[in-house]
C-alpha cells in the first residue's frame, strides 16, 4: 500500500488531473480525501493505493510536474500519523448487545444510536484498528460500513520542523523584456522560464 | 483601457512577441477572429485542417525555440488539434493552442459544437485552462506562455467562451500578474553529485555519450562539444537530437537506437559509462531494458525530474538545465585521450561498414538512400528537413547527414504520420530564408495533403519530396520481417501526385532514376515557389539495420550486403 500525500492549489479540475495520473498506470485508489489546510487557497490531499514500488515512484514524478501540484510525498506508516473515520451499523440482539458494547469499549469506539435490532458506531483510529474492530464485529452482522480514507500529519515536517510553505510566485512584468526582441532576448526568456517551473 | 476578451487575445499574443497563428475560425471563436484586424502586427496562416495548425505552430517553435501559437473553434475545430498537442506533448515543444468554446451558460448542455476540450487535453498538455471571465483573459495567456516553455517545454491549452470573448474589462499589461507555484530552481546542481559524475567520467574506460534533444532545446551544443573533447567521449545521439554535435565531427557516433549502426549500438551495449544528457531512454532507444548495457553506470541529467529512474536507473542523476549542468561539470572532468578504446570503436565501425550509396551498383532501381544523400549533397547539409513517420524518416537520419543544430525537424515521440507537410509550413514562417524541405511517405503525405493549398495561399518556398514506395513502408517492412509477408492492408493505390500537387499550381517533377536526381532537386531549389517531387522508389526496400522490437540492443537484422563506405564519402 502507498500512501501519497499532496498539497495542491485548490483549482478546478485538480483531482481529476491527479487521478488521471493513477488511471494511466492501471492503479485503483484505494481511498481519497482532501481537505482545506492552514494556507488558504492550499489543499492537502491523501490518496492511498494498492501499487508496487516501481509505478508508484513513476506517478509520484508525474504528479509532481502537474502545474498545480506543490509537493507530493510517499509516506510510509512509521513517518506520520494516519487517522480515519469510520462508522458501522451492527445487527444484535439482547443477547449480543451486552457483547458489542464491551468490543467497542476496547477498541474506543463510541455508540451513536442503539435500537433492539441494530448498533451505530463510530470509530475513530488507524486503518489497521478500523479494519480490526470490523474482524470483531463482523460474526454479529454488519449491516453497512463505511469508512473514510486516512488523512495524515507527518512526525517530520522538512525544514525544521516548520510546515513546508506552498509558494505562490506572482511574476508581474516578467517577461516583459521579450518585446523588445533582441537577440540574447530568448536566452533571456529561458533563463526567466526556467525559475518558474 | 477597455477592451473586449477577444481583442485583449491578441494584445497578449503580440506582447508575448508573437507575429504568426495558425487557425481556423468557426461559430465560438468568430469574436477573436474579428479583433484580428486591430492587430496588423501578427499574420493568421489560414490551414486547411485544425490539425494542420497544432503541427505548424510545433513546427514554428521548433525552427525557433519561440512558442507556436495554434486557434480553432470550440467542439470539432477543437479535437482536430488532438492530435497536434499530443505530438507537442511528447517531443517536448512549446506550444498555446486556443480555442474557443460555447458561451458559459450552454457549458454541459450539449450545446452545438459544444466538447470538453480541457477534459480530453488533461493527460497531453503540460497544463491547460477554461476561462469563461474576461478578467482572467490576460493573466491566463500569460501563464499559458510561461508554463509552454518553462522547464522541459511542451504544449498549452487554453479554452475561452463565447461570452468572455465578447464582454469588455480594463486591460493592463504591466498589471497583470500570473500566478504559479514556484519550483526549485536548479542552477546549483548538488556538488557531490557533480563530483560522483565526474569521478565516473574519469574513471571509465569505456564511456559513452547519449545526447537527446534536450541538449538541442537548451541551447548546450557547445558545452556538449567541450564535455566530449576533454575526456574523448563518443558521443551517440538519439533521433530528436541529431545536429546536437556535427555529423562529421571526430567524436559523434550518430544515431542510436533501433535503426542506429550496429557498431553505436554494440558501443553502448559494451560500455562501462552511460552519460545521458536530455534524452529519456526511450523504448526505441534501449531495445529490451532487461538486456541494456547491463555493464554500464549511468548518469542522466534532465531538467524533468520524473524522467530519472522512470526507464533506466540512474546511478548518478543531475536534475537541471544541461545549459547550466554542464558548464559546472566540465572543470571536475580531466583531460584525456581514449586512444585504444576509439581504435576499437573504429575498428567495429570498419566491419559493419555501411553504404556508399554512390557505390551501389545502378540497376534501374530508384532507392529512398540515393534520394536522400543526393539531396544531402545538392543541398551542403544546409537545409531545414522536415520528415514524416516511417521508412523515409529512418533513412534521412541514416543518409542525411545533420551538421547543424535545428536542421531537421521530426515526429518522434509520438510517431504521427502527416506531421511533416504543415511542420515544414510552421517551420518556413519561422526561418522565411531556410532552404525547407518536406519528406515524407506517399502514406503519410496523404494524411495532411489539403495544407498544400496553404502553401499556395500563403505564398511560400516549401519544397516537397514524396518518397514513394506504393506500400506503408515501414508497416509492410514489419510484416515481411515477422508476420511472414502478409501484407495485410499495407499496399497502397495512390493518386498521382504531381496531377495533385499542379491542381493546386505547384510546380512538379517525377522522379524514377537515379541519375535524374541530383538535377531535379537543383531545379526545384532555383524554382522560386513550392515543388513537389514524387521520387518513385524500390517498392520493397528496408531499412536496415533493425533492432525488433522487444528484443536486445545488439540483436540486429544487418544489412544482407555490406556496402563499402569510401573515403570521399566522409
Amino acid at each position: 500500500m502507498m500512501t501519497y500525500l499532496l498539497d495542491v492549489a485548490n483549482h478546478t479540475g485538480v483531482v481529476t488531473r491527479i487521478s488521471l495520473i493513477f488511471r494511466r498506470h492501471g492503479a485503483n485508489l484505494q481511498s481519497l480525501s482532501t481537505a482545506q489546510t492552514e494556507h488558504p487557497g492550499i489543499v492537502r490531499i491523501v490518496i492511498t493505493s494498492e501499487i508496487e514500488r516501481r509505478p508508484a515512484e513513476r506517478i509520484k514524478g508525474q504528479l509532481a510536474r502537474l502545474v498545480d501540484i506543490f509537493k507530493v510525498d510517499m509516506i510510509s506508516h512509521d513517518e506520520g500519523t494516519f487517522r480515519a473515520f469510520g462508522m458501522m451499523k451492527i445487527a444484535c440482539t439482547m443477547q449480543t448487545r451486552p457483547q458489542i458494547l464491551q468490543l467497542l469499549e476496547i477498541f474506543n469506539g463510541r455508540v451513536l444510536e442503539l435500537t433492539t435490532e441494530w448498533i451505530l458506531v463510530e470509530m475513530t483510529g488507524t486503518p489497521e484498528q478500523l479494519e480490526g474492530l470490523m474482524q470483531v464485529l463482523q460474526p454479529y452482522g454488519i449491516l453497512e460500513a463505511v469508512e473514510t480514507g486516512p488523512i495524515v500529519i507527518r512526525h517530520k515536517s522538512p525544514g525544521n520542523g516548520s510546515r513546508p510553505q506552498p509558494v505562490w510566485e506572482v511574476v508581474p512584468g516578467a517577461l516583459a523584456a521579450e518585446t523588445s526582441s533582441t537577440s540574447n532576448s530568448s536566452q533571456e526568456e529561458k533563463h526567466n522560464g526556467t525559475n518558474l517551473l | 483601457m477597455k477592451l473586449t476578451g477577444a481583442q485583449i487575445v491578441w494584445q497578449c499574443l503580440e506582447r508575448e512577441g508573437i507575429d504568426t497563428v495558425f487557425g481556423y475560425p468557426g461559430g465560438a471563436v468568430l469574436p477573436i477572429y474579428d479583433a484580428l484586424q486591430h492587430t496588423p502586427s501578427i499574420h493568421h496562416v489560414l490551414v486547411r485542417h485544425e490539425q494542420g495548425a497544432a503541427h505548424m505552430a510545433d513546427g514554428y517553435a521548433r525552427a525557433t525555440g519561440k512558442v507556436g501559437v495554434a486557434l480553432a473553434t470550440s467542439g470539432p475545430g477543437a479535437t482536430n488539434l488532438v492530435t497536434g498537442i499530443a505530438n507537442a506533448m511528447l517531443d517536448s515543444s512549446p506550444i498555446v493552442c486556443i480555442t474557443g468554446q460555447v458561451g458559459s451558460k450552454l457549458i454541459g448542455t450539449d450545446a452545438f459544437q459544444e466538447v470538453d476540450i480541457t477534459g480530453i487535453t488533461m493527460p497531453i498538455t503540460k497544463h491547460n485552462y477554461m476561462v469563461a471571465d474576461v478578467n482572467q483573459i490576460a493573466r491566463t495567456i500569460r501563464e499559458a506562455f510561461i508554463i509552454a516553455r518553462a522547464g522541459r517545454p511542451g504544449p498549452v491549452l487554453v479554452d475561452i467562451t463565447k461570452d468572455a470573448q465578447i464582454a469588455s474589462c480594463d486591460f493592463e499589461w504591466d498589471f497583470i500578474q500570473p500566478r504559479l507555484r514556484k519550483l526549485e530552481t536548479w542552477s546549483q546542481p548538488d556538488p557531490a553529485q557533480l563530483a560522483e559524475a565526474a569521478a565516473l567520467i574519469n574513471q571509465a574506460k569505456r564511456p559513452v555519450i547519449l545526447a537527446g534533444h534536450g541538449v538541442l532545446q537548451s541551447g548546450a551544443m557547445e558545452d556538449l562539444r567541450l564535455l566530449a573533447e576533454t575526456s574523448d567521449l563518443p558521443v551517440a545521439l538519439t533521433l530528436l537530437g541529431l545536429g546536437a554535435i556535427p555529423h562529421f565531427h571526430p567524436l559523434s557516433l550518430g544515431m542510436m537506437g533501433m535503426h542506429g549502426e550496429a557498431w553505436v549500438n554494440h558501443a553502448i551495449q559494451s560500455a562501462d559509462l552511460l552519460i545521458a544528457l536530455g534524452m529519456r531512454f526511450d523504448d526505441r532507444v534501449t531495445g529490451k531494458l532487461d538486456s541494456y548495457a547491463q555493464g554500464a553506470k549511468k548518469i542522466h541529467v534532465d531538467i524533468d525530474a520524473s524522467e530519472i529512474h522512470k526507464n533506466v536507473r540512474a546511478d548518478v542523476a543531475l536534475i537541471g538545465d544541461l545549459k547550466q549542468v554542464l558548464p559546472t561539470l566540465i572543470p571536475l572532468v580531466d583531460q584525456q585521450k581514449r586512444t585504444e578504446y576509439w581504435a576499437e570503436i573504429n575498428g567495429a565501425k570498419g566491419e559493419v561498414a555501411v553504404r556508399d550509396i554512390r557505390n551501389m551498383p545502378d540497376t534501374g532501381h530508384l532507392y529512398a538512400a540515393h534520394v536522400i544523400n543526393d539531396l544531402w549533397r545538392e543541398t551542403k547539409g544546409k537545409a531545414l528537413i522536415v520528415t514524416d513517420v516511417g521508412q523515409h524518416q529512418m533513412w534521412e537520419a541514416q543518409y542525411y547527414h545533420h551538421s547543424d543544430p535545428h536542421s531537421l525537424i521530426t515526429s518522434g515521440g509520438l510517431g504521427t504520420m502527416g506531421f511533416a507537410l504543415p511542420a515544414a509550413i510552421g517551420a518556413k514562417f519561422a526561418r522565411p530564408n531556410a532552404d525547407v524541405w518536406v519528406i515524407a511517405g506517399d502514406g503519410g503525405f496523404q494524411m495532411t495533403m489539403a495544407e498544400l493549398a496553404t502553401i499556395v495561399q500563403e505564398g511560400i518556398k516549401v519544397n516537397i519530396a514524396v518518397i514513394n514506395n506504393g506500400y506503408l513502408g515501414m508497416v509492410r517492412q514489419w510484416q515481411e520481417f515477422f508476420y511472414e509477408r502478409n501484407y495485410a492492408a499495407t499496399p497502397l493505390v495512390n493518386p498521382d501526385f504531381t496531377k495533385i500537387a499542379e491542381a493546386y499550381g505547384i510546380l512538379t517533377f517525377s522522379v524514377t532514376h537515379r541519375d535524374q536526381v541530383a538535377s531535379t532537386v537543383r531545379k526545384a531549389r532555383e524554382h522560386a515557389g513550392p515543388v513537389l517531387i514524387d521520387f518513385r522508389v524500390e517498392q520493397e526496400d528496408s531499412v536496415y539495420p533493425m533492432v525488433p522490437a522487444g528484443s536486445a540492443l545488439h540483436e540486429m537484422i544487418r544489412r544482407p550486403s555490406a556496402i563499402v563506405e569510401t573515403a570521399a564519402d566522409e
